[in-house]
């Protein structure tokens, strides 16, 4: 068919959509001359696509209709577009669009690329690219094929560590890291290993491979050093507070009270026994009896600290451990065995059921001496060794010294017992708080395009009123003193919304009794139920109710002693949701009600600021009660952007609540 | 913290609540009081000024010997003016109006009983209901002064009745109006038809109108203003049939200050007035006749609320009938439809 004649057709036809086509015409027309038709009519015609039509077709007969259509075609570039393409542009199109594409590559294509250039090209792109390793990857890869591959590679690669780098890495930061890549790390250790392995002694380099390293070795000093450091200051700490906690209980009970000589029988022998007056070095000088040096022991550190006029411990008296069954409290001291066979009442050969000497060991109770000494053997290496091993009465001096200590007897400070165990302890303690506040909030209003009538109004009508804040959180303490904060908690901003309805109807019904006159003389009565209409107003109350759901990060610092504890919290609260129900006034002040869900206020609000004074009183190990007064600010609006004011609350409250230790001891 | 719980618990979780009602003091809605004599300010007396149309109006040449005016360009209604017959009167002097220039001429027509109701000019005369066969409110107006007919000079109309067949027995009526009289569309408490001093019923004259035949009513008045065609209503002259109460109640929203209550005839122009009882809050009306199939219609106006009731009542037999309406609102436009279609 002639190009005239399938115009004329298409022109004639056409212009009634519904005219069929002749029999047969289509038949006689070439697929060439259809194509050509159409790409001469048609290339540049835009058929707008209904938008359902979209939703029907399917992403994989899209891409697979393109796919069939484009996956030959090769579109021409006009001249200078390359030019005015930058690289991050066309670096982003093939980021974006290839990123997951995998291409087959050809054979002798591998072969064609240059080292250098797959070199030069990957360094500028994977310079700073990292690539997740896949989970059980790095098993596939063996340790020789590793070590071949960085050792060919980066063995003469000396990459410069920048300037500063070294003191931003913080101590902690330094050992949790290792200590968190390598904690479990087991190295394979080749089977020659050990063959290869020096003796400790002939290793006699190894402090001079250590002076090649000078920071290294600084580092690794100080580390030491402000380990031990923060270890005696932590332990000291800790074993203060036990010190204080269990010499209190001793000093109460009367048990002990009434064994103990009063002081003032031996004031001779005071001074004698306890010369010096320093208390942080005051220490009991050596006893002259024979048992009571060394006493065929091996030489020990604490030995040695006696000899410097440490605590003479009595003789045969071995360490006092008694456990009072009624309130399990765990006592330290030494006692005298024997103590109820000797005579008493000689102030001289007085001796004493039992010594206390809280200050001087921690003792954990048990129910008899031998168990002690064993479990002490085990907890508080060495000083049971030198009280264990001796045997015979205690000495006057020893006893009296003891006594003395108890009255105010300087404090010895003993070796320290290997605090790992107590750090991890309190490192591991967690809190959990449940808590609920009566809150009162103060709400903020800025005019965008409000009128003043309506800010008025709007003023007058709502009344903030008491709302609550209830939540559960969690108490990671970082130390003694710090303490992060985080949990969820929900809050609720009550407000009274007073407002004058106008035009409200009030139907009542009444009965009427009508008297109609039917005639002179005749009368009827009709009695008649209606309902009478008033119109007025109403004082309406509503309450508007603004509920979130937040999660508090706070951090906290927290300081006192004993059981009463004053701490302050300062974070964020992150809004996870945010509701509103209740009325509004609309543009032309009519009250309409604004459900759940309405796009005039924001379901998430973003963050707020928290600040809170904490004040916790410890009722036991396990269980505390808090107060923490409060307050907290809102930073984004929680009106939306259609509303032609902003507004936003600030919000105070005293939470109360209490603390449960999740470390039950 | 418990008593903190409880405080939060009680003024948090407490319920929703709403004031008291405080009536408006000076609504009409609230306003239940009857009132012993409607003023013309009460609301039921505003109802006819904002029931009522506006005039149409017309141009008549005063210097033609005879003018044919066609009210609404349609021959249904023909008015035709001979000339110099006007005069104008001033402290009860009359004097002619010379026949120069034009004047105005404003008309109202009432074609239907909803007109009747609209104008609230029932169809009485003389404690007698009448049917009418339709009239007019009829103004000319000469450099703002209202002219008069002299005396001796009529006009002559020609009308066809719309809705109903001609009867042969009509007769002219005019109105009785209070001094000053009031507009077209303010209510008149003395308002009343009377009949014209000629005795001879209304000529009925047949006329083609196109290609249809009509039986127009054809006749010389001799007064304008309020003119209307009418007879009396048969009635059975037994005076026993004559008294027929018909009593009406309505809820205590509507008083005698706000409701008028109608009485009309289904198949007639016939429209009466049911007057108040301020004894027993009630209308009631004894001019209809026994065996009267009637539609009673009230209209009430409260503050700027219009309210609707109708109720049809076939064939008044009993002698004494009391309904109950309960208007419902309505709005001014529908309301004037509905007088439309009466």
């Amino acid at each position: 068919m002639p190009d005239n004649q399938f115009d004329d057709f298409v022109g004639r036809n056409l212009s009634d959509l519904s005219a069929s086509v002749p029999e047969g015409a289509w038949d006689r027309l070439a697929d060439k001359q259809f194509d050509l038709h159409c790409k001469q009519n048609l290339q540049h015609m835009q058929v707008p696509v209904a938008e359902e039509i979209w939703t029907r077709i399917s992403d994989t007969r899209f891409d697979q209709h393109i796919s069939d259509q484009l996956s030959n075609y090769i579109a021409p570039v006009p001249a200078g577009s390359y030019e005015q393409l930058d690289d991050t542009r066309l670096d982003q199109f093939f980021g974006a669009s290839l990123v997951n594409r995998e291409v087959p590559v050809g054979e002798e294509q591998w072969d064609k690329i240059a080292g250098a250039l797959l070199d030069q090209h990957s360094g500028k792109l994977f310079n700073n690219f990292e690539v997740p390793v896949a989970e059980g990857l790095w098993s596939k890869i063996a340790d020789r094929q590793f070590d071949q591959h960085f050792g060919s590679n980066l063995a003469d690669v000396t990459a410069p560590v920048s300037t500063g780098m070294w003191d931003k890495i913080a101590d902690t930061q330094f050992d949790q890291h290792f200590q968190t890549q390598l904690g479990n790390w087991e190295a394979p250790v080749a089977e020659d290993m050990w063959d290869r392995v020096k003796p400790k002694e002939e290793d006699d380099r190894k402090f001079f491979y250590w002076m090649r390293f000078p920071m290294a070795a600084a580092i690794m000093g100080l580390l030491f050093l402000g380990g031990i450091y923060a270890s005696y200051v932590l332990y000291q700490n800790y074993f203060r507070n036990q010190q204080t906690k269990t010499g209190t209980q001793v000093l109460r009970d009367s048990s002990h009270e009434k064994n103990v000589p009063s002081p003032e029988l031996e004031p001779a022998n005071a001074p004698a026994v306890i010369p010096g007056t320093d208390l942080e070095n005051a220490t009991i000088p050596p006893v002259t009896d024979n048992s009571s040096s060394n006493n065929g022991l091996p030489p020990q550190d604490n030995v040695a600290s006696e000899n410097q006029g440490g605590t003479h411990l009595p003789k045969a008296g071995g360490l006092f451990i008694k456990k009072q069954k009624n309130n399990q409290s765990i006592l330290s001291g030494f006692q005298v065995p024997n103590a109820a066979k000797k005579p008493t009442g000689s102030a001289m050969n007085g001796t004493q059921d039992n010594v206390q000497a809280e200050d001087i060991l921690p003792v954990y109770a048990n129910s008899n001496l031998q168990d002690n000494a064993e479990g002490f053997r085990k907890l508080a290496h060495p000083y049971p060794t030198i009280a264990m091993e001796r045997n015979g009465y205690p000495n006057n001096l020893e006893i009296t010294a003891l006594n003395n200590k108890q009255l105010n007897l300087p404090k010895i400070n003993c070796p320290t017992v290997r605090s790992r165990n107590k750090w991890d302890d309190f490192n591991k303690d967690w809190y959990a708080d449940t808590y609920i506040s009566p809150d009162y909030s103060l709400q903020t209003v800025n005019n965008i395009s409000a009128s003043q009538q309506y800010l008025r109004q709007k003023d007058s009508t709502e009344h903030m009123q008491v709302g609550f804040t209830a939540g559960v959180r969690l108490v990671k303490p970082l130390n003694n003193h710090l303490q992060l904060t985080t949990g969820l908690q929900y809050s609720q901003i009550n407000q009274k919304y007073v407002y004058r309805s106008e035009n409200e109807i009030k139907l009542t019904t009444v009965v009427t009794v009508r008297t109609i006159i039917r005639a002179p003389g005749d009368t009827v009565v009709v009695r008649d139920t209606s309902i009478v209409q008033n119109i007025g107003f109403k004082n309406k109350v509503e309450k508007n109710r603004h509920r979130s759901i937040d999660i508090p990060i706070l951090l906290g610092y927290q300081f006192g002693r004993g059981s009463v504890k004053v701490g302050v919290n300062a974070g964020i609260i992150l809004n996870v949701s945010s509701w509103y129900e209740g009325v509004i006034l609309d543009s032309s002040l009519a009250v309409v009600p604004v459900q759940k869900g309405s796009q005039i206020y924001k379901s998430k609000l973003g963050m707020g600021l928290y600040a809170g004074i904490n004040v916790t009183k410890e009722l036991s190990n396990d269980m505390q009660l808090f107060v923490e007064p409060y307050y907290k600010h809102s930073i984004d609006n929680i009106t939306s952007g259609s509303m032609p004011y902003q507004q936003k609350f600030g919000t105070a409250g005293v939470l109360m609540g209490v603390r449960w230790s999740l470390n039950r001891k | 913290m418990l008593a903190g719980i409880a405080f939060i618990a009680g003024t948090s979780c407490s319920k929703d609540f709403s004031g008291e009602f405080t009536q408006y003091p000076n609504n009409p809605l609230n306003d239940t009081i009857w009132t012993a004599n409607v003023k013309p300010t009460d609301a039921v007396n505003t109802i006819v000024t904002d029931l009522m149309p506006a005039f149409e109006k017309e141009t008549l040449n005063l210097e033609n010997t005879l003018s044919e005016i066609k009210v609404g360009g349609s021959d249904s209604f023909r008015i035709s003016f001979a000339k110099g017959i006007f005069t104008t009167i001033e402290n009860g002097i009359a004097t002619p109006v010379k026949p120069e220039g034009t004047a105005e001429i404003q008309i109202f027509r009432i074609r239907r009983t909803g007109d009747l109701i609209k104008c609230m000019r029932p169809t009485q005369s003389s404690n007698a209901l009448t049917e009418s066969a339709g009239g007019f409110y009829i103004r000319v107006l000469k450099d703002g002064k209202e002219l008069s007919i002299a005396n001796g000079e009529s006009y002559e109309i020609r009308w066809i009745e719309s809705g109903a067949d001609p009867k042969n027995n009509m007769l002219r009526f005019y109105a009785k109006e209070s001094s000053p009289a009031p507009e077209y569309n303010k209510i008149d408490v003395n308002f009343e038809w009377i009949l014209d001093t000629n005795p001879s019923h209304v000529y009925l004259k047949k006329e083609t109108i196109g290609i249809t035949e009509y039986t127009c009513y054809k006749t010389n008045v001799t007064s304008l203003r309020w003119v209307s065609l009418q007879k009396n209503v048969d009635v059975n002259p037994s005076p026993s049939n004559r008294i027929i109460r018909l009593t009406t109640f309505f809820p205590p929203n509507f008083t005698n200050k706000n409701t008028a209550v109608f009485a009309c005839y289904k198949n007639q122009k016939t429209m009466v007035r049911l007057n108040f009882d301020y004894a027993s809050r009630s209308f009631n009306t004894e001019l209809l006749p026994p065996g009267a199939e009637i539609k009673i219609i009230s209209i009430s106006k409260i503050g700027s609320n219009y309210y609707l009731s109708e109720k049809a009542v076939s064939n008044l037999t009993t002698a004494f009938c009391i309904n109950k309406l309960e208007p419902e609102k309505i709005s001014l436009a529908k309301l004037q439809a509905y007088l439309d279609e009466q």
